[in-house]
């Protein structure tokens, strides 16, 4: 209880994923409310307990997921992910062309929408929301999403008071220029909710504005109150132009329950309708007769990272001998209840660029002895493998106070010492954690990513992302892979297949490589009272994509 | 706020009265052995400390159990003849950790009091013996660590570094001190006007032997009776960071740290968190116990 | 009085100029930064030093330093790195919170204390005295947060007497808001107020045993005054006295134990606002928040110091 689990929640990228996609995107009108019995009702709240509070309902400026889960029922985004997909859909924008050189995109938007407190939306909020991004002032991390774009570079540099790439053509019609065709622009930057250039044009500091806390958004519920540290609440907005009468909930309340106990007390009690479930209490709540439990694949994973520039572990046949002596099937039978899905590489099995052909690293400590006898090892006097009398011996650093990550420390520490490779534990706080893989001052490391909804995975990947700057932590560098990040972002047409052969093409080579032991992806977890009719969470959409299709069953 | 124990009455605000006839410890002594209670508390104190000291030996021959012996076949067993008190959430046995982890708590509650005493005892008896800017002084630097929001720093020193053992100790240490350097303090003033302090001056002795000899000596049951409230405090205080999950960090076991894990299994596996917390409970227990004894025999007028 | 009260004051901003030293200096050792948290795979690494310029990272520790402690002069506690919202509003949204719950524990604890260990006084040696004496020692020694986790396994999980968290009902409140938040007060406030209530009743039996004995107490019952009166005219002032002097001492540790009683309760006080900042390293909340809480814990002090003049007169202040 306490803290720990709160932060586990905040700080591990895995949670951190599976909180995102909790939080999901906005909902859509079509949802299969057909196939629920009975006839959809209006009225009733649905209550969400999660760890975390929101820090700031502003779409443009928040990092953190429990404010994105808030923000994507306040605010609707121009396209929106598919949530079975994980494609663009239409969504405040009608649909949307894009020219044959893949360079300029042009969104139809719809002309039924209105702001909460009634005004209009117009494309001129579209272009206002994404200046807002790109002003020098805003503090926000998201900038580069938009760099591509025709001026942006300058804007984003105080050099220009407009982007020369973002055109208003009408009220309606919007067209964004790219400098060079890149891919995953629509997912990158157009799905994040738009703001309102009527109450935010004026504003002083954007990065203090009393909206922040007050949001006024197009999205199907509206905002209400925000008890800081207990709990937000939102309420249908009627006039929503995604169906009409708007949602059938009366209410959506976020509340604030610090720890996973109780979150699963408080399940059990009735107090809250929705929560993440961790392995450990599934048996429990799946024996409620009043929960369901659903499940669904995420794109965050669990790795062990080798430090790439420090010897032996720049040598492949040394990975590879640390990859093969843990039994990574047996810490998902045991340890993570068979909630979790093996994989090869940085890709997992949920996204559409997933290599099914890859094997991973089976289990097999004779081999991994081998290998290291290859490799020039050989055993020492106190059963520890050893090189020019140099005995094979890292440090492991572990993020203090996620269970998963101990676990799976602990486990591998002992079997490593199966093989005579001599492993210390050192667990670190989260933050300082960090720090430490940016300054790159680590052996052996147990840490999480999570793809994002497009595969580009340059950020972790490219050897120009290369920390302190960027997240290639483990100083992963491979000239080939360099080369089929950016292919695969620029391909004609951004045609699917071709870019699902690149990066097809740019798993085997990681596996090859092992610079992870890529271990496993978690299925999220989540508990919705029966009584709530409608949930369908997916990997791209989370819980709470069509949440404006629920309704209790009375 | 404060790292300090709380006060406790009796022992914050009563004076120890000289003795007449037999001496003091003689006097204590007789009035101890007719307290059961207080002697049940030294007992079980006693066991607890011989079992943690003697810890490997029992872990290896005794239970035949290892603190660390992670068995993913055999995870949360209650209680039974081969894991006497159960394993955990990695199959490790509960009872051999406790034992671990009775070392490292009690090695904290002891020396981080010894610390305190140490620094307490002579802030505290040099303010008092100096007086006039001296104790101004000092009384203004105890004031102001006692301001410290003591747990808040313990909290981020834990949250931000994650001390080890050694680290946590000397924050412990260093944090604790002013209770028990106003006490000394207050006691000290009462002794140096006594006869036998201004004796000892009228002959010539110096401030060192005045204090070492004539003085601290009659410190020492203050210090004794407040020790035991000391050391629980320090090892509530522990547990309690451990349990946050900023004090002690695992695979070292103390028994707050197996509490913060332990408290997400509840209704599979109770034993995880009653065994722990009952064990600091019966630890602080026999301190406070022993403490409120060793008082009642030194000051018997309380004795009902 | 005036004058002790404004001088134990100014004797204050040394004290507090060098917490803040500490604290600022525990917290910029600490590995890591607020943009380490920010991660996104969209991102790249420009982003991230943009975002350390724009909090002011990149300029030298003391320059930084220098900085917060001209604004705090000024009155302004500068603006949190995550929400950007002032410093001292969002401490303001969270410490009513727990000043709450630390006033219904005191409450609670001088309800309950002094009662038992008058109980106990009277009743010396008997088997009501046996058992206050050993319930102090046995709520005094247990540990807080355990106790806190007990009572919600047992009576919000198993027997869903109290909510196991939170400040409101959010849904279906069958209790007006005020007795609503004392339900939920309920726990937390009793956990919080076990080891006052200790403190109390043995300071109180002791306290009524030593007054109980004196001379003037025995007088007055010899002159025939009702039992009663005898106790409550002559020997509770007395008592008082040592309550109100701990009671000082006690305010800064419930506001500690409230850090914690807080996350076991998830009751939205400082304490997680504190530690939260403190894992996002948001400097200018930690530095905010450790400056309040010593202020609260002088304070505390110094209040008790004037109570204690006037449950006692004879105390001057110069």
């Amino acid at each position: 209880m306490g803290w720990l689990t709160r932060r586990e929640f905040l700080s591990g990228i895995a949670g951190l994923a599976t909180a995102g996609v909790l939080g999901g995107c906005a909902g859509g009108p079509e949802g299969a409310v057909g196939q629920f019995p009975g006839k959809p009702t209006y009225g009733g709240t649905v209550i969400f307990g999660s760890p975390a509070d929101a820090e700031i309902l502003n779409p443009i400026l928040h990092n953190d997921t429990a404010s994105a889960n808030v923000t994507d029922r306040v605010f609707d985004p121009v396209l929106r992910v598919d949530p079975f997909t994980g494609q663009p859909m239409p969504w405040l924008a009608e649909r949307w062309t894009v020219s044959p050189d893949g360079l300029s995109y042009t969104f139809y938007l719809r002309k039924d929408v209105r702001w909460h407190d009634g005004e209009p939306f117009t494309a001129h909020d579209v272009k206002f929301t994404i200046e807002a991004i790109l002003d020098p002032r805003t503090r926000t991390v998201r900038k580069s999403n938009y760099d591509m774009i025709v001026g942006a570079k300058a804007r984003i540099e105080g050099r220009a008071p407009e982007t020369e790439g973002i055109r208003v053509i009408d009220d309606y019609t919007l067209e964004i220029t790219l400098q060079e065709p890149f891919c995953p622009f629509l997912i990158h930057g157009m799905v994040r909710g738009v703001i309102p250039k009527h109450l935010l044009e004026k504003s002083e500091d954007l990065n203090r504005d009393e909206f922040n806390r007050r949001p006024v958004g197009t999205g199907p519920f509206k905002f209400k109150e925000w008890v800081k540290g207990d709990h937000i609440t939102l309420v249908r907005n009627e006039d929503w132009w995604g169906r009409p009468g708007g949602p059938y909930l009366d209410q959506y309340i976020r509340k604030v329950v610090p720890d996973s106990t109780v979150v699963t007390a408080q399940l059990k009690a009735g107090d809250i309708d929705v929560g993440a479930v961790e392995p450990s209490d599934l048996d429990e709540l799946e024996r409620e007769p009043h929960l369901t439990i659903y499940r669904y694949d995420d794109l965050g994973y669990t790795y062990i990272g080798y430090n790439l520039s420090r010897p032996p572990l720049d040598d492949r046949r040394v990975r590879w001998a640390l990859s093969l002596a843990v039994d990574t099937d047996s810490i998902i039978r045991t340890v993570l209840r068979g909630e979790a899905m093996r994989i090869t590489d940085h890709i997992p099995p949920a996204s559409w660029a997933y290599n099914p052909n890859i094997k991973p690293p089976e289990y097999n400590p004779q081999r991994a002895r081998q290998l290291l006898e290859q490799a020039g090892f050989r055993p020492g006097p106190d059963g520890i493998m050893q090189r020019d009398g140099k005995p094979l011996r890292f440090t492991l650093w572990v993020p203090a106070g996620q269970k998963i990550r101990e676990q799976v420390a602990i486990i591998a520490k002992d079997q490593w010492k199966q093989v005579g490779v001599d492993v210390d534990i050192q667990f670190q706080e989260w933050n300082a954690f960090l720090e430490r893989l940016r300054q790159g001052d680590f052996d052996l490391v147990i840490s999480g990513y999570s793809l994002g909804v497009d595969p580009n995975p340059r950020a972790f990947w490219h050897s120009a992302e290369l920390a302190p700057r960027g997240f290639n932590r483990i100083r992963y560098r491979n000239p080939e892979v360099d080369r089929i990040i950016e292919e695969a972002v620029k391909v004609p047409g951004c045609d699917l297949e071709q870019r699902k052969r690149l990066y097809w093409r740019f798993q085997e080579l990681l596996a090859a490589d092992q610079p992870f032991n890529f271990l496993f992806s978690l299925k999220a977890l989540v508990a919705i009272k029966k009584s709530v009719v409608g949930p369908n969470p997916t990997t791209f959409g989370g819980v709470f994509h069509n949440i404006h299709d629920w309704y209790v069953a009375k | 706020m404060t790292a300090e124990p709380m006060p406790q009455a009796g022992v914050e605000i009563r004076p120890l009265r000289p003795s007449t006839g037999l001496s003091l410890t003689q006097l204590a002594l007789r009035r101890l052995r007719q307290d059961r209670l207080t002697l049940l508390a030294m007992t079980v104190l006693a066991s607890l400390g011989l079992l943690a000291l003697l810890a490997p030996v029992i872990t290896e021959h005794v239970i035949r159990q290892s603190p660390e012996r992670v068995d993913l076949l055999k995870t949360f067993s209650p209680p039974n003849a081969e894991n006497i008190l159960g394993t955990d959430e990695n199959g490790r046995d509960q009872l051999a950790r406790l034992l671990y982890g009775a070392r490292v708590s009690l090695a904290i509650g002891f020396a981080a009091a010894l610390i305190n005493m140490t620094i307490g005892v002579t802030i505290g008896a040099v303010a008092a013996y100096y007086g006039r800017t001296v104790d101004d002084a000092i009384t203004w630097f105890i004031n102001t660590v006692r301001s410290i929001p003591g747990l808040f720093l313990l909290i981020l020193v834990g949250a931000l570094f994650r001390p080890s053992v050694e680290v946590l100790i000397l924050v412990l240490g260093l944090l604790s001190w002013p209770g028990i350097g106003r006490l000394v303090r207050g006691q000290v003033l009462s002794i140096k006007e006594r006869e036998f302090v201004v004796a000892a001056r009228t002959v010539g002795a110096g401030d060192i032997r005045i204090i070492f000899f004539h003085i601290l000596p009659n410190v020492i049951p203050l210090v004794i009776t407040y020790a035991g409230i000391d050391i629980g405090g320090i090892i509530l205080v522990e547990s309690t960071i451990s349990y946050l999950g900023l004090g002690v960090q695992p695979p070292t076991p103390s028994w707050g740290n197996m509490l913060s894990g332990s408290t997400r299994y509840f209704t599979q596996a109770p034993w995880l968190i009653i065994a722990p917390g009952a064990l600091i409970w019966v630890t602080v227990l026999c301190l406070y116990l022993i403490a409120d004894g060793l008082r009642d025999a030194l000051d018997p007028r309380l004795k009902t | 009085m005036t004058k002790f009260v404004l001088r134990r004051l100014l004797q204050a901003i040394p004290t507090l100029l060098g917490i803040s030293i500490v604290i600022f200096v525990v917290i910029r050792l600490a590995p890591g930064d607020p943009v380490n948290l920010f991660f996104d795979p969209t991102i790249k690494g420009e982003d991230l030093e943009r975002m350390r310029r724009q909090l002011g990272l990149d300029r030298p520790l003391y320059v930084q330093y220098v900085d917060w402690v001209t604004s705090l002069l000024r009155g302004d506690f500068g603006r949190s790195f995550v929400t950007h919202e002032p410093v001292l509003k969002r401490i303001a949204e969270r410490l009513p919170n727990t000043i709450q719950l630390s006033l219904v524990a005191v409450v609670i604890s001088l309800l309950v204390g002094p009662t038992l260990g008058i109980l106990a006084a009277t009743h010396r040696g008997g088997p009501i005295d046996q058992l206050v004496r050993v319930m102090a020692v046995a709520v005094d020694a247990v540990p807080n947060f355990w106790l806190g986790l007990m009572l919600i396994l047992i009576l919000a999980v198993q027997f869903r007497l109290f909510p196991s968290g939170g400040m409101y009902t959010l849904r279906g409140a069958f209790m007006p808001p005020l007795l609503d938040r004392l339900w939920h007060l309920a726990l937390p406030a009793l956990v919080l107020a076990a080891g006052p209530i200790a403190l109390y009743s043995r300071l109180m039996r002791t306290e009524m045993l030593e007054v109980l004995s004196q001379d003037y107490i025995r007088t007055a019952q010899s002159k025939g005054l009702a039992e009663r009166a005898v106790l409550y005219g002559h020997a509770l002032r007395n008592a008082v006295l040592p309550i109100v002097t701990v009671l000082g001492g006690t305010l800064p540790f419930l506001f500690g134990g409230a850090v914690v009683t807080e996350s076991v309760f998830s009751w939205p006080g400082m304490g997680r606002l504190f530690v939260d900042a403190a894992y996002s390293r948001d400097y200018p909340m930690v530095l905010g928040i450790s400056i309040i809480a010593s202020v609260l814990v002088v304070v505390g002090q110094l209040l008790s110091d004037i109570l204690y003049g006037v449950v006692d007169p004879r105390i001057r202040y110069s």
